[in-house]
């Protein structure tokens, strides 16, 4: 049985020394909200300052593609991950 | 003059006579540059339905108030016409340092009119100006027409030119600068080569005069100070490049000519994405004195791809050549981006071609005898690759798509239409109004079709906003009331401040009080964001005036279905939406004071903007 969640994460992340693909392991469900607490604690600062400090900028939202489906802040702190998820973090982007 | 130099060229092509003109203060106050000050002279000199090709049709490059001051990125010229690919108004505009050395060589702006009867370039040096014999040019690609000039002169020059795509009057031809900066949509390049216009030269070294110098130098050092950021770090690292493959996962990019979802088809499209691109880098590159520098210089050292020293691919190309064909060759991509900007095309135009030959291909509307052999398939690196090079030359096949997707689907039929995804002609660049919906009124109502520069709400639909202003509401991505007010406010005051001639990546991330202040401390005049939203008004009514007098709706335009979701895609990560684009126009259009069944100006908004003549005009 699948219990890791695959996080891939946006560009710019080596700063932290973190691969651009995460694998969380997960017992159960949890929400996306819980989840980046989990690794804000885990990797400490660099998670924080690199996805949770973007989650707003002046370009717009972090986003989540979570299993294909479009997940936006608002529902962070309700929208349930489970084991064999994978999630894309979508940085806002400046229109280029 | 402070912030201008006072000084505009007329040029007539035909009978090669060159005149400057001497605009009184206001005329710079009104417009402030670009688009602004190009619809001004266009609407007051051309006369409606001129031929986009013929004589009679204007070909304007223009600079801005703030070009080759210090304000932060003012360094952009813009290219205005009436559009051989849309019939409509047309503008595009360009970084490097084409426009701060045409300020540099004495002038403002230049207006071509005519046809010459033989190639020629025009030569501007400290106020002169004088038309040069191009035979020598012809037949050579902007790359090799940079390095001609630059040869036989020397390098303190700055060129503006065409290709080859724009001599064969391709409709999605762009006009080149800096050997990989484009003046790329609207087919301006076909209406330079139309007139046998190969190249604009520009040297000097005269400075703009500025009310107040210190002023505009401690406002550069305090703006300069601003942006040392984390983000504008970011954004120097990658550019625009640092989407590509998120753009693809959330589907904001098209996958497969709009049909696709990125992450069940593209799953590879982190192969050509940021730090993918990034490894090829050699050199940095920015625009003329730009403290953000988000370019840079590429090379692939060796293979089929081999390229040296060429510019790095924006995410519109990697979007279109890439994410659009399934494409995950990398190398390939700076080889496609070098076949464009040598032959001069437009990469959102030419990308999307090839995307809709390649649908054509595979649902059975082409054949592999029509396509000259070629098996067109979706990620074939190859096939595209070579499909872009007849293109660009306009040869067998390739010329059928030379002219954009409209104009291929007249020649193929066969209901390819259903898979021609533009508006008004014009193709649609790498991002779907169903990610961002401001920037599909902008695609069908703005009066350029199809431009993703015109980005008006769009950062308030993602959650975000631009630096300083508050527009008094809260703004949902997917709440659509009011969205089309908003919108035609947001949009208005950016006109104006591009119109200075600054950098659309800088306003993104720059306070917006940025701009008055620079453009109080240049020109000695006192500007407010208020002020700007009038001019902007005012701007935004003239450019869609010039489509009124030509008696084109642009509400009548075609909707593709595929980037509205009309009908809703079903799957992926906006498999649900579907925009009300009709009723988002007649909001746009009655916030405008304009007419929403025409989206023409109203005489009274007209008047009410000091666009008496142009009322007149239109209305009598």
């Amino acid at each position: 049985m699948v219990d890791k969640v695959i996080l891939n994460l946006p560009p710019g992340i080596e700063i932290a020394n973190l691969s651009r693909k995460l694998e969380i392991v997960l017992e159960n469900e949890i929400t996306i909200e819980e989840l980046f607490l989990k690794l804000a604690i885990k990797y400490n600062i660099c998670f924080q300052k690199l996805i949770m400090d973007s989650i707003w900028s002046s370009e717009g939202n972090l986003l989540i593609i979570l299993n294909n489906k479009s997940v936006y802040p608002k529902d962070f702190s309700h929208e349930l991950v489970w084991p064999g998820d994978v999630i894309h973090i979508i940085p806002p982007i400046s229109g280029g | 003059m402070f912030g201008n130099m006072g000084r505009i060229l007329f040029v007539d092509l035909t009978k090669g006579i060159i005149t400057e003109e001497n605009p009184p203060r206001e005329f710079f106050d009104d417009y402030l540059g670009g688009y602004g000050l190009g619809a001004r002279v266009l609407f007051s000199r051309m006369k409606a339905k001129a031929d986009p090709l013929g004589p009679e049709n204007m070909l304007g490059f223009t600079t801005g108030t703030l070009v080759g001051t210090p304000a932060i990125t003012g360094c952009r010229f813009t290219v205005c016409t009436k559009s051989p690919l849309t019939g409509t108004w047309g503008d595009a505009n360009c970084g490097g340092k084409f426009g701060p050395a045409l300020k540099a060589a004495g002038f403002d702006a230049v207006f071509f009119t005519g046809i010459s009867p033989k190639p020629v370039y025009i030569w501007i040096e400290d106020g002169r100006a004088e038309l040069r014999d191009a035979d020598w040019l012809w037949g050579k690609d902007s790359v090799e027409t940079e390095e001609l000039i630059e040869g036989k002169f020397d390098k303190d020059l700055s060129v503006a030119c065409i290709g080859q795509a724009g001599e064969k009057l391709s409709l999605i031809s762009a006009i080149m600068h800096d050997k990989g900066r484009a003046a790329g949509r609207s087919g301006v390049g076909a209406v330079m080569g139309s007139k046998r216009l190969k190249a604009i030269v520009t040297k000097g070294n005269i400075e703009v005069p500025l009310a107040n110098k210190e002023e505009a130098q401690e406002l550069r050092r305090k703006w300069v100070e601003h942006i040392d950021r984390d983000d504008i770090r970011h954004f120097r690292k990658y550019g625009s490049i640092d989407h590509v493959a998120s753009s693809a996962f959330s589907n904001d990019s098209p996958v497969t000519n709009w049909d696709g979802v990125g992450v069940d088809d593209f799953p590879t499209a982190t192969k050509i994405s940021d730090d993918e691109i990034l490894k090829y880098e050699v050199k940095k590159y920015a625009c003329w004195r730009c403290p953000i520098a988000c370019g840079g210089i590429y090379k692939v050292e060796s293979g089929a791809y081999k390229v040296d020293e060429v510019h790095k691919p924006e995410y519109e190309t990697c979007g279109m050549f890439g994410n659009n064909l399934l494409n995950d060759n990398v190398e390939s991509l700076f080889k496609l981006n070098d076949i464009c900007n040598r032959y001069g095309l437009d990469t959102i135009s030419a990308g999307a071609a090839i995307g809709f030959a390649i649908e054509c291909y595979e649902k059975g509307l082409i054949t592999k005898e029509e396509t000259d052999g070629l098996e067109l398939n979706w990620g074939n690196h190859e096939v595209i690759v070579a499909l872009t090079e007849r293109l660009a030359k306009r040869e067998g096949f390739g010329n059928i798509l030379a002219d954009g997707v409209l104009k291929a689907v007249e020649k193929i039929g066969k209901g390819s239409e259903e898979f021609a995804i533009h508006v008004g002609g014009q193709e649609l660049p790498a991002h779907d109004p169903r990610y961002a919906p401001s920037w599909g009124i902008s695609y069908k109502f703005d009066a350029t079709p199809g431009r993703h520069t015109q980005l008006g709400l769009v950062p308030f639909d993602n959650g975000g906003g631009y630096r300083g202003l508050d527009i008094g509401e809260k703004v949902e991505k997917y709440k659509y009331e009011g969205k089309g007010r908003l919108h035609a406010k947001v949009s208005n005051l950016l006109q104006a401040i591009f119109s200075t001639g600054v950098c659309m990546f800088a306003v993104t991330k720059m306070d917006v009080n940025t701009w008055p202040e620079f453009l109080t401390a240049v020109t000695g005049k006192k500007y407010t964001i208020d002020d700007l939203q009038l001019i902007g008004d005012r701007i935004a009514a003239l450019r869609h005036a010039f489509n009124a007098r030509e008696g084109v709706q642009v509400t009548k335009f075609n909707t593709p279905g595929r980037a509205y979701g009309h009908p809703p895609q079903g799957r992926g990560p906006l498999g649900e939406v579907s925009l009300p684009i009709n009723e988002l126009g007649k909001e746009f259009f009655e916030a405008q004071g304009f007419d929403p069944e025409t989206g023409w100006p109203t005489k009274e908004r007209l008047v009410e903007l000091r666009l008496e003549d142009v009322a007149k005009e239109i209305y009598g």
